[in-house]
């Protein structure tokens, strides 16, 4: 058989589906058009986002516009600036890029979160309600966003706001505040952090992704263990007790569910043991102290419980080890058993296992900043025996 | 735009900027915006729609195309681009938005505020206020939105915050049909009520509705003057569908101002920024190539003498101050289309 007429078969059947495509994306359209005329604007939100589940057609300039009128009459303006955006990708028109360009003549990006400390969320107002219809419905969205989720990312407009006692101001210019809230009656209450000018816009609030970068510190005393190898001629068990600091990030992928990602320093130190064996002490072996200089990548998954945060993950760490004793075979020539225990031993080990622990984050330390504390297990192979540890942290860690 | 100067029977005829009217029908309704930087007007074009546009206008000189004020109906398959009726514009005091009246075949007639941005035009929710809604007008601050509603019957006077767009206020519950209503400064409101075939004045102050003005024919589109001490409006009392502008300074009292005036398709007489006078247009084909401004006290009368035909619906506005006239006319006689024009009055009202 002749391949052509079956590319030519091929092509018929995609063009045909994306036709099919457009034919329903058009049914699609006037379904939107007649619940415009009803001004039900949920199903015309509804309809619009079925369209993006097209993957041979793309939406019009009508329908991205529809739309856009959808998402503004739910008060979902950074919906809108999409909307209009891909509209604009396709034609510009005048009056689409003065409804565009309105949006930052009126609004400002704005990021609001309330922690878990309140157990009663609280409501944000704006001190003069704006007059037009829009801004009143983008505001009731924000509203709305803080009650369902404890946090809204998107536009408000201009204006003096108060949350929880306390005022902040959204202004022309404002490149993605973070507003923390606080508890009432604290003097800071209210935090508000810029965020760099390439975060200026924010997520299309329609979308189901509540995720958000935020640091995380820990600083803490640690204890370590090697265990016994199952290789001959290696280090002996040692141990010893150290420090353990990590920076990272916590990427929020819900309200309760984010993922966290470390890497730090784990440092562990003991004191060696000088010889008291007659014949080893005379050939000069010394006590050799445990010094361990590691490096680690650490994963998690973090699931929050209010101010409670539960953490487990794969880790991975490079250590160089300076410590005594080596485990020799049954077929040792060159050291007696005695002479085994003392001898200094220096090397460098690739382990990787798993970590978990638990943070207790409930103290405001700072603009979005949480502090509270931490403990950490860890256990690591890295094939020829297990590295465990304990940690007790100091944790800071973004809101 | 269109600068003609004539003279005629030895006076000199005003300087009138005319207005580029981007379609076929009559110009009817100019209204200046609070700032007299826009004019809205409506184009009826006899067949059943009538549009909405707006024009720039700056130092009495109006600049390019009105931009057409439409409803998102008319792109659809539903309403179709026949039938839409855009009408009856408002501009609010503060923000400058402007207020409308719109609907469209098989459609109810609702109002819908335009804010310039490029936006759709926004309706009166539909889940807040049901029912035609017409006769938009403003509370000094702009906050309140005065209009009538059939939701309950026969039209009732209603007053919603556009605070929050939600809070409504039912000013009238009669059985009959109220219309026009318009706030004073102090919160009262003048309005007409349609009963036993004739329309009279009321105002409601108070918390009570009291009848103002009756009598014989119907006395409508009453207006605040010499913030809100009397009431001016159109009355028909002397019968033949003859029109006059009165005042009225009290309950139950009326001075006719002007006689044989040629009605307003919609408006309500046209005060002077100053609230000194009334404008209007005359029925007298011999006069009706001016627009005539009377002194509220009766005390002075003057015409403004245009180079057009038919000439009506006057609305003024003031503007770094001067004063401008727009007025709508007939170009010659026997004209299709009434045209709108501009003219700087500031001298004729010193």
């Amino acid at each position: 058989m002749s391949l052509l007429p079956l590319i030519v078969l091929i092509q018929t059947a995609d063009a045909a589906s994306v036709e099919e495509e457009q034919a329903e994306m058009a049914r699609i359209l006037e379904d939107m058009k007649q619940f415009r005329e009803k001004a039900n604007w949920v199903v015309v939100e509804k309809r619009y986002q079925q369209l993006s589940e097209f993957s041979k057609a793309s939406p019009t300039v009508e329908m991205h516009l529809l739309g856009a009128e959808a998402a503004s009459n739910l008060g979902n303006v950074s919906a809108v600036k999409t909307r209009l955006e891909a509209s604009l990708a396709l034609e510009e028109t005048d009056k689409t890029k003065q409804w565009y360009d309105s949006i930052d003549a009126n609004y400002a990006p704005v990021t609001i979160k309330v922690p878990k400390k309140f157990d009663e969320i609280p409501d944000l107002n704006i001190l003069t309600m704006p007059f037009f219809p829009d801004q009143q419905l983008a505001l009731a969205f924000a509203q709305k966003s803080i009650q369902d989720n404890r946090k809204f990312q998107g536009y408000v407009p201009f204006g003096e706001y108060t949350i929880a006692g306390s005022t902040f101001t959204v202004a022309s210019g404002d490149s993605g505040e973070v507003v923390v809230v606080r508890p009432i009656g604290n003097t800071d209450a209210v935090a508000k952090n810029t965020k760099p000018k390439d975060s200026k816009k924010p997520k299309d609030s329609t979308s189901s992704d509540d995720s958000t970068l935020a640091m995380r510190l820990d600083l803490g005393v640690s204890a370590a263990s090697a265990g016994e190898s199952s290789a001959v001629n290696q280090a002996q068990p040692f141990g010893g007790v150290g420090t353990r600091v990590g920076i990272g990030v916590g990427y929020g992928l819900s309200d309760a569910l984010s993922l966290v990602a470390e890497v730090g320093y784990h440092g562990s130190f003991g004191a060696g043991e000088a010889p008291v064996l007659s014949g080893v002490t005379s050939v000069g072996y010394d006590a050799t102290p445990t010094l361990y200089h590691g490096a680690f990548g650490w994963l998690a998954a973090s699931m929050a419980f209010n101010d409670v945060e539960v953490l487990v993950g794969p880790i991975t760490e490079f250590a160089t080890i300076q410590t005594q004793g080596i485990s020799l075979g049954t077929d040792s020539m060159e050291y007696s058993q005695g002479q085994g225990d003392y001898i200094p031993v220096e090397g460098s080990i690739l382990a990787s296992g798993l970590s978990g622990g638990i943070t207790y984050a409930g103290m405001n330390v700072g603009e979005g900043l949480l502090g509270g504390v931490s403990t950490y297990v860890g256990a690591q192979s890295d094939g020829a025996r297990w590295y465990t540890w304990g940690q007790v942290s100091l944790t800071i860690k973004g809101q | 735009m269109m600068v003609t100067t004539l003279w005629m029977m030895g006076m000199q005829v005003a300087q009138a900027g005319q207005v580029q009217v981007p379609a076929d029908g009559h110009a009817m309704n100019p209204v200046w915006s609070p700032d007299g930087k826009k004019v809205a007007f409506e184009i009826n074009g006899q067949t059943g729609s009538i549009s909405l546009f707006v024009a720039n206008v700056d130092g009495g000189n109006s600049s390019g195309v009105p931009e057409k004020i439409g409803l998102k109906v008319e792109q659809t398959s539903f309403g179709g681009s026949t039938g839409t009726v855009t009408a009856a514009p408002t501009w609010n005091p503060v923000n400058k938005a402007l207020f409308f009246e719109g609907s469209h075949k098989g459609g109810s007639n609702r109002l819908y505020m335009y804010s310039f941005n490029g936006q759709p035009a926004y309706p009166v929710p539909e889940n807040v206020i049901s029912g035609d809604l017409s006769w938009p007008s403003f509370s000094k601050d702009g906050m309140e939105l005065l209009f009538v509603s059939d939701a309950t019957g026969k039209g009732d006077v209603y007053a919603l915050s556009l605070r929050d767009w939600k809070t409504k206020r039912q000013i009238t519950s009669s059985e009959y049909s109220e219309m026009a209503p318009r706030f004073d400064n102090d919160g009262n409101i003048v309005y007409t009520r349609k009963q036993n075939d004739a329309e009279d004045i009321f105002v409601h102050k108070s918390g009570t509705n009291n009848d103002w003005v009756g009598g014989a024919g119907d006395q409508t589109r009453p207006q605040w003057a010499n913030a809100g001490g009397a009431v001016i409006y159109f009355t028909s009392e002397r019968g033949g569908g003859v029109w006059d502008v009165a005042i009225s300074s009290g309950q139950s009292q009326s001075k006719t101002l002007a006689k044989d005036i040629r009605l307003p398709f919609r408006a309500a007489p046209s005060l002077s920024p100053d609230g000194k006078w009334v404008a209007y247009g005359l029925e007298n084909p011999d006069k009706a190539t001016s627009i005539w401004l009377t002194k509220l006290d009766g005390s002075k009368t003057i015409a403004i003498k245009t180079p057009h035909q038919a000439c009506a619906e006057p609305s003024l506005t003031e503007v770094g101050g001067k004063i401008y006239l727009a007025y709508t006319g007939l170009p010659s006689e026997g004209s299709n289309w009434r045209q709108l024009h501009i003219v700087d009055v500031t001298d004729k009202l010193q």
